[in-house]
């Protein structure tokens, strides 16, 4: 059986120029199937309304979503405020002192307990850092240290 | 060419009542007029359905427009009221005294309810109500009926089980809840039911406390629910600061179990320790007993949650005697040098005698012995010496007879009556603290007065308010109210309390290291009928420590003690106890180092 063998190439072929004719060329209409046609406008119209349709669908879910989180975080509110509520009443002077008594069996401290300590020239004497800062630490203040760190003297 | 029509099969027979026509031209015709009859029949059916839609829209849009309108607004629309939270009330360290917690509250819907009766005999049993009262609220003509607020968890859950639908609801609201029970009540007092002060500090800083509720437009879906995309707040609500107090949650406790022993001892009707910084006129504890419980005050009576620190009077007594000695030193009609002779009585205008208490004499004494003696023939007759004019006038100067000005409701006044109403014997009397109400916060800001050089400090709680974001909205500023006596006089008058408490009737008041400057008071009860009751008194001891630089201003009153009842023997110790462990509480360290054992 015989078949013509494709070609695969095209070569150039030299025309001869179109002989000037005084009239402009007449553009070919590119005609769209009519089924086509409509396809292409039933999508133009339609894709904004789907899109519409979508947004307004993840908006209301979205606002779900929202009201879901805020009724979490009210729920978690009220189990915080519980929670203080529990660690106010734990931390009551009249509990803690009652579990002490009882439990622990310690007891008020006495008056005869407290002792003063006199405070000793040496322990006076004890040089005080002065305010004065020196010029590194002037820099430092200036260049990442705070300026409460730049006050502090070396040791 | 195809023919239009097929050929028909052999013995084909035409069905009955068909037409035959007799030419292909005829057959188009008649195909022709059967598409345009069709075609005009769904022209006209759809017009009419066209027209029926056209005129229900027209009766919905124009017709019922206003009523449809309403009835979808109030559907589908709804305006919010957005709650604000409730401020917490916290003492000067930040503690929490009185805070928010959530709770439900369960309501009813009459008009979905079949059976008023047996709903109710479901229902009552769990909320604690009778049935009979709860079924004839449940009229079906209404919508919504509160049934219980704020019920405790396990009574909500309980009314969930018997899944009652759509007959029951539950709504969520804040309850105000007092850690501490009883501690303060009579100063934090209590919110109502939405959260409303009532009483007490809830009551005076509600401003602050109660917050703006806000609003807010919202659409609802088919089911209810709110879509809170087409959330519009109108109205940012704001939630209320948090206001800090000067009570400071340790001596508050402690003032309350000293007290509250005391009581049990000394069987007293009713009995208060007030603690101020006398600096700033700060109240450091307010401890009244017998309390209520703020978390259930609904069980108590309005007579419970006075204050009797601001809002009960009472004769001072021998702790007045300040007052006079005040007076008198400023006045200048005696000094510390001169001595009053006296035969341990005196008579007075009116044909009273005036007596010594427990039949003591002192023949001879300076202002500092009578001080220091509680002498009432002594104070009698220094007041005498002062008259009536003078000596009202120092007392209006201490501020008696007019409310302190501290910010809690319910302060009165006292009663201290004109010279021109004063009989005879008044001034005398006056002299020793009898025939003068006051309250017991005026005698304990007098004292702090005496502490503070003679500038009269106006008391208050009110330490900051917060917002929410723990800025401070506004601080207390010390408001002096005046200068009642010298800084000079204010010195001396110290002196003779310190000397009380060293060697006179103060000395259960002692506190080792610390110089304590304080007077007892023991005053007769006066009667409805005039005169006084007998065994009826009241103990009480102000006083100040360290004396040389006051760090704290105590004052103790005991009603009605039985058996012992001189301030001295029953406030004195009370005092002492208070003072030895709040000075430990604020590290006030010793002046003088106590002796070791």
């Amino acid at each position: 059986m015989m078949a013509p063998e494709r070609r695969s190439r095209l070569f150039p072929v030299w025309l001869p120029d179109r002989p000037p004719c005084g009239q402009p060329a007449v553009r070919r209409r590119v005609r769209l199937h009519p089924m086509a046609g409509a396809m292409v406008m039933a999508a133009l119209l339609t894709l904004p309304a789907l899109v519409y349709v979508w947004q307004r669908a993840y908006r209301i879910e979205a606002g779900y979503t929202i009201l879901r989180l805020q009724r979490d975080v009210a729920r978690l509110r009220a189990e915080h405020a519980g929670l203080q509520l529990q660690v106010a009443a734990l931390k009551s002077p009249q509990r803690i002192e009652h579990y002490a008594t009882t439990e622990l069996g310690m007891v008020p401290p006495r008056q005869r307990q407290l002792v003063a300590i006199t405070v000793g020239p040496a322990i006076a004497q004890v040089e005080q850092p002065s305010g004065r800062r020196g010029l590194l630490n002037q820099l430092a203040a200036w260049f990442g240290r705070s300026e409460a760190e730049a006050r502090e003297r070396r040791r | 060419m195809t023919p239009r029509h097929p050929r028909r099969p052999p013995g084909w027979e035409r069905p009955p009542g068909r037409r035959s026509f007799r030419s292909a031209a005829e057959a188009e015709a008649e195909h022709a007029r059967l598409i345009r009859l069709r075609a005009a029949l769904l022209f006209v059916g759809l017009g009419m359905a066209f027209s029926a839609l056209g005129g229900r829209l027209v009766t919905l849009h124009v017709v019922h427009a206003r009523a449809l309108e309403r009835i979808a607004e109030r559907q589908q629309h709804a305006e919010l009221v957005l709650e604000p939270r409730r401020g917490r009330l916290l003492d000067r360290w930040g503690r929490p005294l009185a805070i928010n917690v959530d709770a439900e509250s369960v309501y009813a819907v009459p008009s979905k309810i079949g059976d008023p009766r047996a709903f109710a005999q479901t229902v009552a049993p769990i909320l604690g109500v009778r049935g009979e009262d709860l079924a004839r609220r449940l009229r079906p003509d209404r919508h919504f009926v509160w049934l219980a607020r704020k019920v405790p968890p396990q009574v909500a859950t309980a009314l969930r089980a018997r899944a009652l639908g759509e007959q029951i609801g539950f709504l969520p609201e804040a309850r105000r809840e007092y850690p501490n029970g009883t501690l303060a009540a009579h100063v934090l007092g209590f919110a109502g039911i939405d959260n409303q002060g009532l009483a007490g500090a809830e009551l005076a800083f509600d401003r602050h406390l109660r917050g703006r509720a806000g609003l807010a437009r919202i659409e609802r879906d088919a089911m209810g629910r709110p879509r809170f995309e087409t959330r519009t707040v109108l109205q940012e609500p704001t939630d209320g600061a948090d206001v800090v107090l000067t009570i400071d949650q340790v001596i508050q406790h402690i003032a309350e179990r000293e007290l509250d022993r005391a009581l049990a001892e000394t069987r007293a009707a009713w009995g208060t320790v007030l603690v101020m910084d006398p600096e700033n006129g700060e109240m450091l504890a307010m401890a009244v007993s017998p309390r209520f419980d703020p978390n259930a005050f609904e069980r108590t009576t309005p007579s419970d949650w006075i204050n009797p620190a601001l809002s009960l009077v009472y004769e001072p007594g021998s702790t007045f005697k300040i007052v006079l000695a005040a007076a008198a030193l400023e006045a200048g009609v005696t000094d510390e040098q001169e001595v009053f002779f006296n035969d341990g009585t005196l008579r007075v205008p009116g044909g009273y005698v005036i007596r010594e208490a427990r039949g003591r004499k002192f023949p001879s004494q300076t202002l500092g012995d009578i001080i220091r003696n509680s002498s009432n023939v002594g104070a009698a007759m220094v007041a005498a010496r002062l008259g009536a004019e003078r000596y009202h006038a120092a007392i209006r100067r201490f501020g008696f007879g007019e409310p302190t000005g501290i910010d809690l409701p319910g302060e009165v006044a006292g009663l201290v009556p004109p010279p021109s109403q004063w009989q005879g014997s008044t001034v005398h009397t006056m002299g020793f603290g009898q025939g003068i109400s006051v309250t017991p916060l005026q005698i304990l800001t007098a004292g702090a007065a005496i502490a503070r050089g003679g500038l009269l400090v106006r008391p208050h709680v009110l330490r900051t308010v917060r917002d929410p974001e723990g800025r401070s909205l506004e601080v207390t500023v010390p408001a002096p109210r005046g200068q009642a006596v010298s800084p000079s006089v204010a010195r001396k008058v110290l002196a003779m309390m310190e000397d009380s408490v060293r060697r006179g009737t103060g000395t259960p008041a002692r506190l080792d290291g610390y110089a304590v400057a304080g007077k007892s008071g023991t005053a007769q009860k006066p009667s409805p009928s005039g005169g006084y009751l007998p065994d009826a008194y009241v103990a009480s001891f102000v006083g100040v420590v360290p004396a040389d630089r006051p760090r704290l201003a105590i004052l103790v009153v005991l009603d009605e003690p039985k058996g012992q009842y001189f301030g001295g023997v029953v406030a004195a110790p009370v005092f002492r106890a208070v003072a030895s462990q709040a000075l430990w509480h604020l590290r006030v360290a010793p002046a003088v180092a106590p002796p070791l054992r």
